[in-house]
Formats: C-alpha cells, structure tokens, sequence
C-alpha cells in the first residue's frame, strides 16, 4: 500500500524535500550575513547605507524561509495526511470486498481502531518521520564535513564515537518499542469493541440495570491499555534520555581531548570553539533521530496491522466465470454438505434441494437447523465445494456473487436498516427509484400506511439499524427493499416473524400476485405461511428429514405433522 | 447525491476554555504529587541543561587559556621552563597552533614533553570537568527519565480517569439519546478523543511550564541589559500575542472540523461493518465506496485545513525573528555608531533573541497540540453535559416484589409530540400471566419500554406493586424485571457470560440449569467449547433462534419477580416453543408475566390477552371471551387459523 501511494506521489515529497532542503541551505546564510555586519562595525567606517542593505537582505531571507518552511510542510505533512486518506480508503475497499466469513470472525471495534489509531501511527512514519529524517541526515552531514574539514578531522572523528552508538542504541530500542506499540494498539482494539459493543448495547445494559458491570469491564480494558501504555512508555522514556546523553557525550569528549589538544598545543582555541559550536549543532539531527526511531517503528507495527486486514483472502472465487444472460432461475443442490469456514463441524449434510422457477419452497424445522445456512449458500455469502450446488446447471463456483445477488434478492433473518430516511432504505438498491415506485414497494410489503402515519413519513429518519421502528416495521421495509430488485428469485429467510399475521398474509399474498415467474423460498417457523407451498422442505439437525407438499407432510406423520398438530391443536381445542 | 445523515451532524458548540481547562483541571487533581515531582525534575533538569556550558568556559577559560608566568632554566643544550610567580616569560600559541615561551624578545619552542609536564594540572583540571560532565549527563539522563515517566504516567492516568467517566456516564443517558446518535460516534468520543487528550498531559503541560519560565527569565535577562534594546524587542510581543490568537481561533475551528469529522467516519464505519452483508446483498459496494470517499475526503480537507493554518503560523513565528533581530541590530547598530552602546551588548542581545524565540518556537509547536486537545475535550464535555436519566439511587426497591402492574392513564410519546400509547390503562395482578396481542407496530414493545422506565411518559402513572415506577430505584427496579427484548443483543465474549451478562457471582451450575430449562443446553454442548464458546459482538455464528435461546436463558438465570417476553421466541420453531413453555410454566408460577406474541399459540397460557391497536388498549379478557367479543382480537385469531384451515 505504501509502496502504491509513493508511486503516485513521490513528486509532492519531492517538492517538499527540495523546499526542506532550501530551508536549510538559506538557514546557512543568516549567520554569514551577520557575520558581515559585524565585520562591518569592526571595520570602524561603519557605512549605515551598506549595514541597512544587510539588514534588509536578513529580512529578504526572512521571507525566503517563510514561504520555502510554509511549503515543505504543504507539501510533506500535506501528503501525510493524504497517505491518511489513502489508506482508509483503500481499507474501506477491502472491508466491502471481503465475505461474511471474515465479519464473523472480526470486530467491529477493532476494524474502527485501525481504521483511526493505526492509520495514525502510519501517517505520523509518513511525514514527521520523514522529515525530520532528511533534516538530520542533511545537516549531520554537512555539520560533520565541516567539522572536519575547518578543523580537525582526528577529533572529528573522536567526537563522532556516540554516532554508532546511537544506531546500535536505536536499533535496540527501535525493536522493543515496535514490539510494545503492537500490544498497546491490540489493547486499544479491545477498548474501541468494548466501547463500541456497549454503546450498542445500551437497551439491553439498561434494561439488565447492568451498567456497573460494564462500567467495570471497561474499566478493566481501558486499564490494560494503560499499563501496555506504561510498559511503552518505560521504553521510550528511557530511550530519548539515552539519546540526548549519546548526542551529548560527543561534546564530552571533545571536551576531553579537545582540550587535551588545544593545551599541548595540536589545536588552537580558536579552532576549538568553532568545534563545539559544530558539535552544538549536532545535537538536534541526533536527538531528531531518535524521534525517527520512535516514530518508524510505531508505524511499522501499525502498518502490520493494516496489512493484516488487507491481506485477509476473500474465501468466495469465481472459477471459469460465466455470465448467466439467460437466467431461468433453476437451484439445485446435490449431496450437499457445508461446514462453516470459521465452524468446527458440518452444519449441513447431505442435502438434495430444488427450486425450480415460478415454484414456491418452503423451508421449515427446528432452531438451529440449518435453514438460513442453506439460504446464504444459495446467496452466495459462504463459499461452497464444487459438484454441490448448481444454478441453471452452472456450478455455483463460477458464477459470480454479484452477478447471483443481480437474480436472487435474499432478505436475511434478522433486518438490517441503515440510519437513513426510510426512502433511501428502500430505495438502497436503486437510488435512481422515483417516490411513487418507492410507494409501491412499500405498498406491497404492506408498511406505506404506517409510514404515512408517521409525522415525516418516507423522510422519517430510522436511527441505528432501524432502533426507532417496531420490529415489524423493520422487517416490512427490508422486504420492500428487497422488493426493488424485482428479481425472478426471492428467498425470504424467516423475515415476517415480528409481523402479525393479518399482515403477513397479505404481503404473502401480493408476492404471489406480481410473482408470475418468480420463485419464492420461504423459511419460516409459521407453518400456515407455508402451507400453501409447492415443495417443503423440513430440516432437523442439518439434514432433511422430510420434503413434501402440506398434504403428503401432514399425511406423512412426521416432524412437520407434529409441528403442525402444536400450532393448531390447542386452537381447535379451545374452539370446541 | 442521496440525502445522508452523515453529511450533516457537523455540530455547534462554544464552551469556554478556561471552563474546559478547568474541568480537566478536577482529573489532575488527584495526581498533584506526580504533576509536582515532574515539574520539580524539570526544574533540576533545566538547571542541569545550563551546567554544560558553564563547565565548557570553565574549560577553557581556566585550563585552556591558563596564564603562565615562567621561568627559563638552561641546563646545557636544553632549556627547561619553571612555573612561578616572578617569571617573565608567558606560554603563546602560535597561528599553527604550536606554543612557544616567549618575554616578547626572546622565543623558546617547547616539547610535546615539556608541555605535558608543565600543564598537568591543566590536564588533570580538564579530565576533572569531563568527569563531571559525564555526572551531570548521567543524572540529567535519570532526571529526564524520571520526568518523561512521571508526565506520561500521569497523562495516562488522567485519560484513564476521563474515559471511565464519560463512559459511565454515558450509559446512563437516558435511552431517547442512543436512538439518535450512531454508537460509531459516541465510541470516537470515549476511545479516540479521549486518547488524544493523553498527548496534552504528556507532553503539553510541562514543557509550557518549562517555556514559560525560560521566557520570563530571557526577558528579565535583556531588560537588565539594555532596557532600550529589550523594550524594542518586547515592542513585538503584542504582534506574537496577536497571530497567537489568531492562530489559536482559527486552529481550533480547524481542530473540531476534524474531530467531528473523524467521528463521522467512524459511525460510518461501525454502522457500514455491521450492515456490510446489506450492501453486498444489494451489490452497493461502488456506492457505499462512493459514500465513504466522501466522508473520507470531508475528513482529509479539514486535515489539510488545520494543516495550512499551523503552516502559516508556524514559520510566521520565525518571520517574526528575523524581523526582530533586523530591527534590534538596525537600532543597535545605531547605537553604537551613537556611542551609547557597547558593541559587546548587540552581539549578546541577538544571542538572547534567538534563545526568546527558542521556547516561543515549542510554545507554538505545543500549542497545536493544545487546541487538538482542548477540540475533543470540548466534545468530551460536551457530552459529558448530557443529562442523565434520574435514578433515584437513594430510593429503595423492595427485595421481592409481589408483582402487581398498573398503568393508568399513560399516554406516552417517543419525541414528545407524536402520541404512540393513548391513555392506556389497565392492571396486571401479582402472579397474573396477561399478553399483548396486536399488529405491529401498535405499540406493544413501547409499553414494556416505558414499564421498566427507559423512557419517559408524557402523562398518566405507571405502578408496581402500587407504588409510581419513578418512587423507585429505577436501576434497582430493572433488575427487579427481567426483559427479553424483541432484539436479542450478545457481546462478545463466552456463551456463559452472555447469559449471566458477566456477573460473576453467578455460578456455572446456574446457568447450565438455566440454559437446561429453555432448551439451549443441547446446543451449546455441541458448540466447540460448549459453554465458554467465544462469540462475537451480536453472535452473528448463532442461528437467530438460538440467539433467542440465549436472551431467555439469560431471564431465567437473573429469577426475577416480573418476567417480560417480547417476541422472545419468534425466531423459534413451535416444537422448541413448546417445550420452553412447559418448563417456564414452573418456574414462572411464582411470578408476574407479561408476554408479547404475534404467535397466538406462543401467548395459549395467559390468563389475560389485552389487545393493542394503534396505541389504544381497545379489549381485554381471555381468550374466550374476547372471541365472544368478536373485535379485533376475534379478527387476528380467525386470519390466524383460517389461513391454517385452508390447507
Ligand atoms: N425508539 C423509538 N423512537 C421513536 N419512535 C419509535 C421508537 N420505537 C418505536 N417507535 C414507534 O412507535 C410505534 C410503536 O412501536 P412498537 O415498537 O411499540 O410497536 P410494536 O407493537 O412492538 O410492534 P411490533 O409488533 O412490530 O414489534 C411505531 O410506530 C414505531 O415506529
Ligand atoms: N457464521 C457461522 N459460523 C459458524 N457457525 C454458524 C454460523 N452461522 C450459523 N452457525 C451454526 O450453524 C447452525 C445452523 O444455523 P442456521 O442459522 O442455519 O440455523 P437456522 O435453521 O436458520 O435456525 P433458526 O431457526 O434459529 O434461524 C447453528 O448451529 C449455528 O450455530
Ligand atoms: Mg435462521
Ligand atoms: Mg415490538
């Protein structure tokens, strides 16, 4: 990723590089400048014309560094922040690429502190860093030729000894530091979830009057991060001391043999204050340094982090991909057995399902079954072996996901709103749909009355997934949302369960009437929703265990008859 | 573009600083002694920094450029020099750098040798001070430790104390406030905004602290040495005063762009993570990608905003530096052509405006960090001004209730204005098992909201045990009912601690028993590890009717006096469903239920079935006699089986 983004913005670092460069090269200027008008008072004429020209020209340069240091920060800091953008934006893209199989075993919070803290960090290696690299190679440089060369490059070379020391010190702590960082970023993941789950789960903490509770986990997970924080700090608070020893320790020994020198006569004074006066200005590039350090490796460990969710393989390939022009809407599944990716053991075995087009099926049976598992398969959500299931004779492999949720609107069990105005929630398909189409979606998902109760109606807003509907309503829209897509194919996955069923009959009813060709998969735990299928599928324990019309199950005295006995029974009973 | 909450939400605010400052000023208090070490070990480090340099003229003013007043001895073909109080000759250095014994006339050179032996206390003098140096960069190295851990320690703790804070506090607004604001928002507040104010205790506090000191004394410093030179140089503190200003209004309203709009990004984040299923079911990745560029992009311009503010600024300050320095030396200069300043003065008059501008230069640089600060300590406080929903923790809620329900005359609406619940009244005695029946939305779900509490009513009472809910404890007294929501929420973490809500004091054995009676026990053993299966935030592994599973287990393991089931198992098959019911039948003998079903086989054991419709309680009575009614509850039922009869 850094790599990419430096391919396309290597000019703007170099822009600001050469500005920073100027920045430093015009810094060298002033004290000549100076250093003249001092002459020039020396000098005794003391010509005010001149001494004024020299002034003005500081200020010239004045105005030099303050558009070249207004540039390089533009310019660095600016692509910096750029690289912020970039990565989030390149992070997003992945987060919509990957499959549920890789949400199932990810946390929401923890995606947000990357997405925050670690782009951060990241960002910081990207601009500060680099900076205050090239400042300190630059002027260590330079500093040190002119140490050497305007006096004396044996002490030079003794006074340069902290030098490599400081890379091996760096270096040390460098590792260590890019190792706590790490966990103080996983200990700032935790928090985030822990923040974020709570904040979510607000109904429920409150309505458990479990607020201290949580108050203590966070408590506890904000504390760890602390100490993770501390055990970081016990690192780096030592390591910019030792640093500013080490860029010190070299005026010591100059100190030392300098004066060693100067009083057996190798050097003179002169020459020996001009070399601490060099050594002075080593001590920043070197003390920079170890911010470099700091920063380098606290971005390392981020930019790990970040490549860990980018290098997450999406586990659903397309194989050979045909493109479906045609599309008859035939599912088969043979011998299918199906073990979640993130799951220790089969959920579905040896399943033999159909849908064949302008049919309705119906799945039921027990919780846990494995009805949705079969519905998201069919949507395409987890990737399945090849040889097992089939749409219009095409293994299911090489058909791509987007191409199978164009023909197969799949409404899922539990609803998912977006805290937008109920227009643009059932319009999220199709932004393009005009008001009265989007009416007559919700019309037939029998929930525009309600809406028109509502005091802004379509514009109403419908909070975080929907908290502001009743349960049924929120599963009306999502059908009328699913409606849009008009597709041959619609698989309803348990989602009328919160309407009540003078409501779902009717909505049941007007699927059937704009149906036409369209096959209807049903799951359901209401059997007089299904009744009326024309194949059901009863589902016990990951296997199916009967199939059928209504009639032949109810004859067949099995799982359904039984289930279907419960839910009538005791009405009749009563009736009697 | 589609309208999008997201692009609004840029809120307003003005709180005063010194009202934030001291707000933050109360979480530092307890970590006084911390804060007043760290600026004592500054203190011994900043007098430490000066040592160095007085140690190097000490060098070479009493080793380097010793005075020699000399003697010369000759003993044959060599000479030897005798250092005494009546020698004439003098030790020179040469332009080479060679010394020579000299009165002026006569010049000796002298050895490598001799000058070792002559100078060895110079030698000795020079080793000395190095030793001491080494000393003083070895403490300066633990005092700057010391100090470097104690401020960061302290920031730490500071932010430590902030977040829990505004966390409680946070759960304990009341409900209406997480129906309006995306959690991936409230969550920025509480981990983000309040890591950023770790760096202000860090690094911000004691260096200012350091800087301002420094300033102070430079100012006394040039006023002392030319108080008309120093009085120019003040002359440009009113303009540094005012591009600070500037700076510091146009740096914060830079700052909070950026923290809104970070959190913005984050709600985005956190609501997009979870509804990624939605997005891709709908193939809306280019749009939903779209989108986020957009609030991506919002964000990165008021980066490159608060970027241009603090670019300007920053060099300004050293603008400023140059143009002073012209100025002293242009008068200084004139001064001493005028003969009324020394030439010495100017030089070290310039040195001192650089040392001036010094800690002006990290004032400013620490400034920015300050207003970052300062922007999410207003958000923070902000937030923190929230009202909280009124407990009333100091009044008492009964060890048991008897359970009795009374509503009279509630009327109730979400926002205030639009009724949902119209003057409902009814009673609900102790032990009685009554269900709500009727079509969505009418309402069923808001009455067991405002019966625990979690909104408030407009007009009427609602009472438990013939006392208003509001006379009571209302934390205490939602811990007394215990409430399946309609929407099953897990955290993540283990099954166990899910259904126990990680109270520990309840026991392993109790839950697994618990689990037994709603039927979860069987699938939780075949997870892969049973009971401390690790989940995620909504158990998004779950099926939906396990899930529900878990929700009532949960009721079951708290035993409380009033049990209420909204929906609780709609997403369960009529087999399970019936099962749980037996078993709940015993165990809820003792206790109060109120049931809410669309299911009508779900609510077959009231004794009572109210019915809802649009927010009016409009019949009550069992089963029998509401059909006897023949209203709306006669109408459900028939819907409900003749649909059934028809096949
Ligand atoms: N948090 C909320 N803020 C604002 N309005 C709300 C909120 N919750 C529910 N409503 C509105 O109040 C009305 C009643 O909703 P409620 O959830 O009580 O219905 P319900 O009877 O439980 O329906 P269902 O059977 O669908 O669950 C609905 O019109 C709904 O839109
Ligand atoms: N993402 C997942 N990863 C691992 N296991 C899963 C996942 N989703 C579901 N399971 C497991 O697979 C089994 C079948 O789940 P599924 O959701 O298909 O059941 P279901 O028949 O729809 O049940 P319900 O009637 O409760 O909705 C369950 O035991 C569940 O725990
Ligand atoms: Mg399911
Ligand atoms: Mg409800």
């Amino acid at each position: 990723m850094i790599r990419y983004f430096l391919k396309q913005n290597w000019y703007r670092y170099l822009i600001g590089i050469l500005f920073l460069i100027s920045v430093d090269t015009l810094m060298l200027i002033t004290p000549r400048i100076m250093g003249s008008i001092v002459d020039e008072l020396r000098s005794g004429v003391q010509d005010m014309e001149y001494i004024g020209l020299l002034i003005l020209a500081v200020i010239g340069v004045a105005f030099g560094l303050f558009i070249t240091r207004l540039f390089w920060r533009v310019f660095i800091m600016g692509s910096a922040r750029r690289f912020e953008y970039y990565a989030r934006k390149t992070l997003f893209q992945k987060l919509l690429d990957m499959p549920p199989t890789f949400y199932d075993k990810t946390r929401v919070g923890d995606l947000m502190a990357r997405f925050t803290n670690d782009v951060n960090a990241v960002r910081m290696a990207m601009g500060p860093a680099i900076v205050m690299t090239i400042d300190s190679i630059f002027l260590i440089s330079v500093t040190i030729i002119a140490m050497g060369s305007f006096t004396s490059w044996e002490l030079t070379w003794i006074a340069i000894i902290p030098l490599p020391l400081l890379a091996v010190v760096s270096t040390f702590f460098g590792r260590i530091i890019h190792k706590r960082f790490k966990k103080v970023q996983a200990a700032f993941s935790n928090l985030t979830d822990t923040v974020e789950e709570s904040v979510s789960g607000a109904r429920l903490i409150k309505s458990y009057g479990i607020e201290g509770l949580r108050n203590d986990t966070l408590s506890e997970k904000s504390d760890s991060y602390v100490q993770e924080n501390i055990k970081l700090i016990k690192v780096w608070g030592m390591f910019f001391p030792l640093i500013q020893m080490l860029s010190m320790l070299g005026s010591v020994l100059a100190t030392l043999f300098g004066g060693q020198m100067v009083v057996l006569g190798q050097l003179t004074l002169g020459e020996y204050v001009t070399f601490t006066s060099y050594l002075g200005m080593l001590i920043w590039p070197m003390t920079a340094f170890g911010w470099v350090i700091n920063m380098v490796q606290r971005g390392r460990a981020s930019y790990k982090r970040l490549l860990e969710v980018l290098e997450e393989k999406n586990n659903i390939v397309v194989e050979d991909p045909v493109s479906l022009e045609d599309f008859n809407g035939h599912i088969s599944l043979k011998r299918l057995t199906f073990t979640y990716p993130t799951g220790n053991r089969p959920v579905l075995h040896d399943i033999d399902f159909e849908v064949i087009p302008g049919s309705k099926v119906a799945i039921v049976g027990t919780t846990g079954s494995g009805k949705s598992t079969l519905a998201k398969l069919i949507a395409r959500l987890y990737p399945v072996e090849k040889g097992m299931l089939f749409i219009d004779g095409y293994d299911i492999n090489r058909l791509p996901p987007e191409v199978i949720r164009e023909r197969i609107a799949y409404v899922p069990q539990e609803t998912f709103l977006f805290s937008e105005t109920i227009r643009n929630n059932i319009r999220f398909g199709n932004m393009k749909l005009t008001d009265s189409e989007v009416e007559k979606y919700a019309a037939i998902a029998s929930i525009h009355e309600d809406i028109l109760g509502f005091p802004k109606g379509y514009d109403t807003l419908v909070g975080e997934r929907g908290v502001t509907l009743s349960g049924g309503q929120k599963q009306r829209v999502a059908i009328a949302r699913a409606l849009i897509k008009q597709t041959p194919i619609i698989v309803l996955d348990d989602c009328l369960s919160a309407v009540d069923t003078e409501t779902e009959k009717k909505i049941l009813d007007s699927l059937k009437d704009s149906q036409g060709k369209r096959s209807i998969v049903v799951v359901s735990h209401r059997l007089k929703a299904v009744v009326d299928a024309d194949t059901i599928y009863v589902m016990h324990e990951g296997k199916i265990v009967e199939r059928g019309t209504h009639h032949e199950l109810v004859e067949n005295g099995g799982l359904y008859q039984r289930m279907y006995e419960r839910q009538m029974i005791e009405e009749k009973l009563k009736e009697d | 573009m589609a309208q999008n909450v997201y692009s609004e939400a840029e809120e307003k605010l003005k709180v005063e600083d010194w009202k934030v400052i001291f707000r933050l000023w109360k979480y530092t208090k307890p970590y006084l002694p911390i804060l007043i070490l760290a600026l004592v070990l500054i203190g011994a480090s900043t007098g430490l920094d000066l040592l160095p340099p007085l140690l190097s003229k000490m060098v070479i003013d009493d080793y380097m450029n010793n005075e020699y007043t000399l003697v010369v001895i000759h003993e044959g073909d060599s000479v030897r020099f005798i250092d005494t109080e009546e020698g004439t000759f003098s030790l020179k250095q040469s332009e080479s750098g060679d010394y020579v014994v000299t009165d002026g006339v006569l010049q000796y050179p002298i050895t490598r040798e001799q000058l070792r032996e002559l100078r060895t206390e110079d030698l000795n003098g020079i080793g000395q001070l190095a030793f001491y140096m080494v000393m003083i960069l070895i403490s300066l190295f633990f005092i700057n430790y010391g100090q470097v851990f104690a401020t960061s320690y302290m920031g730490q703790k500071i932010t430590h104390g902030i977040r829990v804070d505004l966390f409680s506090h946070i759960l304990r607004v009341p409900m209406r406030f997480f129906d309006t604001n995306p959690s991936g928002r409230l969550a920025t507040r509480i981990a983000n905004d309040t890591e950023n104010m770790a760096e202000f205790f860090t690094s911000v506090i004691t260096s200012i602290v350091k800087d301002v000191l420094l300033l102070g004394g430079i100012i006394i410093i040039m006023l002392n040495l030319s108080f008309r030179l120093g009085l120019i140089t003040l002359l440009i503190l009113p303009v540094i005063a005012a591009a600070i200003f500037l700076f510091r209004y146009f740096d914060r309203l830079a700052y909070r762009k950026v923290r809104t709009r970070l959190a913005i990004i984050n709600a985005f984040l956190a609501e997009h993570i979870s509804g990624m299923s939605i997005t891709q079911l709908f193939n809306q990745e280019r749009r939903k990608r779209d989108e986020f560029d957009g609030v991506n992009k919002n964000h990165f311009k008021s980066l490159l905003e608060q970027l241009w503010v603090f670019a300007i600024f920053r060099p300004l300050l050293d603008l400023l530096y140059y143009i002073t320095i012209a100025v002293v030396v242009w008068f200084g200069v004139k001064g001493i052509v005028g003969n009324v300043l020394e030439f010495g003065v100017l030089v070290a008059f310039v040195s001192y405006i650089d040392m001036f501008f010094r800690p002006l230069n990290d004032i400013a640089e620490k400034y920015d960090i300050v207003q970052n600060a300062l922007a999410s300590a207003e958000k923070i406080f902000k937030l923190m001004d929230e009202k909280e929903e009124i407990y009333h923790p100091e009044k008492a809620v009964p060890s048991s209730f008897e359970g009795s329900v009374e509503f009279e005359n509630v009327t109730f609406a979400y926002d205030g204005e639009h009724n949902v619940l119209k003057d409902i009244s009814f009673s609900v005695k102790p032990k009685e098992k009554i269900a709500f029946v009727g079509e969505t939305g009418a309402g069923k779900t808001s009455i067991i909201s405002i019966l625990t509490g979690l909104y408030r009513i407009q007009y009427g009472t609602i009472r438990i045990d013939g006392k208003d809910i509001y006379d009571y404890n209302l934390q205490g007294l939602r811990k007394k009912v215990g409430v399946v929501l309609q929407d099953v929420f897990l955290f993540s973490g283990s099954i166990l601690d899910n259904i126990r809500l990680f109270d520990s004091s309840i026991s392993r054995e109790k839950v697994i028993s618990a689990a037994k009676y709603v039927y979860a026990h069987s699938f939780i053993e075949k997870l892969s590890n049973g009971y401390d299966t690790m989940i995620l935030e909504r158990g998004g592994t779950l099926s939906a009717g396990e899930r529900q599973l878990i929700a009532l287990a949960r009721a079951v393991v708290f035993d409380t006096d009033i049990l209420v089931l909204d929906e609780a198992t709609a997403n369960v098959d009529t087999e399970t469903e019936a099962l749980i019911q037996k078993a709940m039948e015993r165990i809820s003998s003792e206790k109060t239920m109120i049931t809410i079903a669309h299911r009508l086989s779900t609510i077959r054991n009231a004794d009572r079935i109210m019915v809802i419709h649009k927010g009016s309680l409009v019949e009550s009575g069992n089963h029998e006699e509401l059909l006897a009614k023949g209203g709306i509850y006669t109408d459900l039922y028939r819907l409900q089986y003749e649909l059934g009869d028809t096949a």
